[in-house]
């Protein structure tokens, strides 16, 4: 039997991005059509233009289905990046009781189960939406770090679960979206939870990692450390951001400046180039100027630094700081910028490259890879909700894999 | 004497500034510091006694006047930024006096004003506005200029010439005296509120807060008594003080700082009769009363009141020009549902406000990074 095709859609402030691809039974990737649109009416990961939005994601649905010559079906995989996303860390339990209904006994199967039932209903306020609930360790008897208590003895079993949640309103008008294209948005996962599965390696999560996507209007992030995530969240800042500032303080126009950032721009001060002149030809009524290379990579290393700082800082709030000898990978469209892996690592003070997407073929990985990172991660993950539902009682062996694939209510 | 953590300066700026305070100079206290600039370097001779004298715009106008061109005056001001720079770096409040319509001051005002505000300095400026018969044209420049001002200018007092004039028949140059009577008392008994260290003397932050909540408006009034019935000559000559005259001034006040200056047979019952006499009734106004005993003014009593007609919230620069209400963000937390400030760059989507920090304005601006040229 074929491997069933999945859609994923990314919705960006930059551009909308549908990948297909079908997932093979060893966990490869194998991508059938890619679809990319300049996206219009989206701000900061936000719809301002409902009607300029769907234009462009049908427009990238196309390109996709004419590139694969499959039509996408029914329903697609949406990576919601932005939404002010956050995320908690909280715990949940019941008390263990043994077969004569007395407190103290043998935890269960059904013990784990309805712990994790409980914990998953942790109320969220009115304006926000669950995301992912994605469980960690569980606690027996107040010792902690216990991976599976099935068969031990306790008086209470409680699991440890890390809630990403977003601003409601912004995810659901991404899902309204959709569904007007019209196609059935079958679940609506981070984006910044999509491009860690994209690109982590166990290992990077074992010894701890920090993915951050530095996308167009907003800027996701996620933590892990020993296996388990930690800490995510979405900032709205983005490229966006660097293009404003640099038509602010260059006194371009925003394609010029967009055109500047691409060609020229670094996120670190480059010594040998800082006396270089760009020159930016005249057009219209513009009569054409000369910029210096140090003015424009002064505006983008603040903006950048300041970006990365704000992770940092919440990294250190978390005391997360001192577990990330698996490195900073950087994925998205700005970690195409110059020097950007160079400044993560001096700003985290820990190794920084720039995600590469693993087992994934028919993609030019290398290049494209940072971009695509979202929708590959999406793509993982609706992979891995379709091989959960036939199989509801799985041995502890495949409830470890669920760990990181997460499952949600 | 004086603290030497706060310092005031007063600057002249252009022809009218130059003239009114080399005028105010002989009536100062010592430890007031003058400076002058323009760029006509005649009225600037007339200044030789003032210390710090800024002779700029070399290049434009060839040591002459800006011949009443607005442009000219900005140009040269920003020219000449770095000698401004040196003279304002330090200052905690700067006094210009100015006047409006001509062209040096007109244009180099705003200037002026934004630098002291990059270095942090509360700025008051005592803006002299042209006759009615100088014509309109140079009283549109001046209240364009007003306008200008006021983006960058904490507070500004308006003396309309006409105002400060005595009535009937005076001389000429009895009417120039008069106005620089008038600045001079302003100057030197705000000066001395600050400076001296009074029984309970006005504190530099709550000037501050006066000239950052007046909305860039305010009146003032001085008077001086002496002898008997002092008190109830005092408070009839700030109520008939010319800026003040025309109007319910005090009444309608909803901001008011009151500076009394007195010898050493000042009595409590005086003060309360002063504040008392002047202070609008009602819980609105914010008052500030500021008590200061001059050994050598036995016999007399002086008083000197800002007034701010109304009372808002501060306006910051927002980075693009432009100004907006300090609070706005500042009390993002609580508001969120009512009041989302909108972002005009990006297409009126949701400011994004991290730590009470609008992190939609240019980071090399909050940051101060100064930008290689």
């Amino acid at each position: 039997m074929a491997a069933p095709l999945i859609t994923a859609l990314e919705i960006g402030t930059t551009t909308v991005k549908v990948l297909m691809a079908e997932v093979r039974e060893d966990g490869g990737l194998m991508v059938a059509g890619i679809g990319e649109c300049d996206s219009r009416g989206v701000r900061k990961g936000e719809i301002v233009d409902f009607e300029l939005a769907l234009d462009s994601v049908r427009r990238a649905m196309e390109t996709a289905e004419s590139s694969s010559n499959k039509s996408i079906g029914e329903s697609i995989y949406l990576a919601a990046s932005g939404g002010r996303a956050e995320s908690l860390l909280f715990a949940g339990g019941i008390p263990v009781l043994n077969e004569y209904d007395e407190p103290g006994g043998e935890i269960t199967r059904d013990d784990i189960e309805h712990a994790l039932e409980v914990a998953r209903k942790i109320p969220v306020p009115e304006d926000r939406i669950r995301l992912h609930t994605l469980q960690q360790t569980f606690e027996v008897d107040g010792r902690s770090g216990i991976v599976n208590p099935e068969g031990m003895l306790a008086h209470e079993l409680r699991v440890g679960m890390v809630l990403i949640h977003g601003q409601r309103a912004v995810v659901e008008n991404l899902k309204k979206l959709t569904e007007s294209v019209p196609v059935v948005c079958a679940d609506a996962a981070f984006g910044g939870f999509c491009s860690a599965l994209a690109v982590l390696s166990p290992e990077q999560k074992r010894s701890g990692a920090v993915v951050i996507d530095l996308g167009g209007g907003t800027t996701d992030y996620l933590v892990c450390n020993a296996g388990l995530i930690k800490l995510s969240g979405s900032i709205a800042v983005g490229g966006d951001h660097v293009t404003a500032d640099i038509c602010s303080g260059l006194s371009l126009n925003r394609r010029q400046a967009e055109a500047l950032k691409k060609e020229s721009g670094s996120a670190v001060i480059n010594r040998l180039k800082r006396d270089q002149n760009i020159s930016i030809p005249a057009e219209g009524g513009f009569s054409g100027r000369v910029v210096r290379t140090a003015t424009l990579h002064t505006i983008i290393h603040a903006r950048m630094e300041e970006t990365f700082r704000l992770i940092a800082d919440r990294i250190e709030q978390n005391g997360l700081s001192g577990v990330l000898s698996g490195g900073i990978i950087l994925t998205g469209g700005g970690s195409a910028l110059e020097g950007v892996a160079d400044l993560a690592q001096q700003v985290f003070n820990a190794p920084a490259h720039i995600g590469c997407i693993h087992n994934c073929i028919g993609l030019s990985t290398k290049q494209e890879g940072g971009r695509f990172a979202a929708v590959i991660g999406c793509v993982r993950y609706a992979a891995g909700q379709l091989k959960e539902e036939p199989q509801v009682r799985a041995g502890w062996r495949e409830w470890l894999s669920r760990l990181w694939g997460g499952k949600r209510d | 004497m004086i603290d030497s953590s706060k310092k005031i300066l007063i600057l002249g700026l252009g022809g009218a500034g130059c003239n009114t305070i080399a005028g105010i100079v002989p009536y100062a206290v010592e430890g007031m510091e003058f400076a002058v600039a323009d760029c006509d370097f005649q009225t600037l001779e007339t200044c030789a006694h003032i210390e710090h004298r800024l002779a700029i715009g070399k290049a434009f106008t060839d040591g002459m006047g800006a011949g009443g061109d607005i442009e000219i005056g900005r140009r040269c001001a920003e020219n000449a930024s770095s000698q401004l720079e040196i003279l304002l770096s330090g200052v905690d409040l700067l006094m210009v006096i100015t006047g409006l319509g001509g062209g040096f001051g007109t244009g180099a005002s705003p200037v002026v004003a934004r630098m002291a505000r990059g270095f942090g300095a509360a700025t008051l400026f005592f803006t002299v506005l042209p006759f009615p018969f100088e014509g309109p044209a140079v009283q549109n420049r001046a209240r364009t200029a007003i306008r200008r001002l006021r983006t960058y200018a904490d507070a500004i007092v308006q003396m309309p010439n006409a105002l400060i004039q005595p009535d009937g028949e005076a001389l000429f140059k009895d009417s120039l005296e008069r106005s620089n009577q008038t600045l001079a008392a302003g100057v030197s008994s705000l000066w001395k509120l600050l400076a001296r260290p009074g029984i309970c003397n006005l504190d530099f932050v709550s000037l501050h807060t006066m000239l950052s909540y007046c909305d860039a408006f305010c009146r003032f009034s001085c008077a001086a008594a002496a002898g008997q019935g002092r008190v109830d000559h005092l408070i009839d000559a700030l109520r008939t003080h010319p800026l003040v005259a025309d109007g319910a001034v005090f009444e309608n006040a909803s901001g008011m700082i009151v500076g009394i200056t007195g010898g050493e047979d000042m009595k409590l019952s005086e003060i309360q009769q002063i504040v008392e006499g002047v202070a609008p009734e009602g819980e609105e106004c914010w008052l500030k009363t500021g008590v200061v005993i001059d050994p050598s003014s036995a016999g007399s009593i002086s008083a000197i009141i800002l007034a701010a007609e109304s009372w808002k919230e501060p306006l910051v620069d927002d980075g693009r020009g432009g100004l907006r209400p300090a609070s706005g963000i500042g009390k993002q937390g609580e508001l969120a549902g009512i009041l989302k400030p909108r972002s005009r760059t990006f297409g009126g989507a949701e400011r994004t406000i991290w730590k009470g920090e609008d992190l939609d304005i240019p980071t090399y601006i909050r940051w101060k990074i100064k930008l290689p040229k």
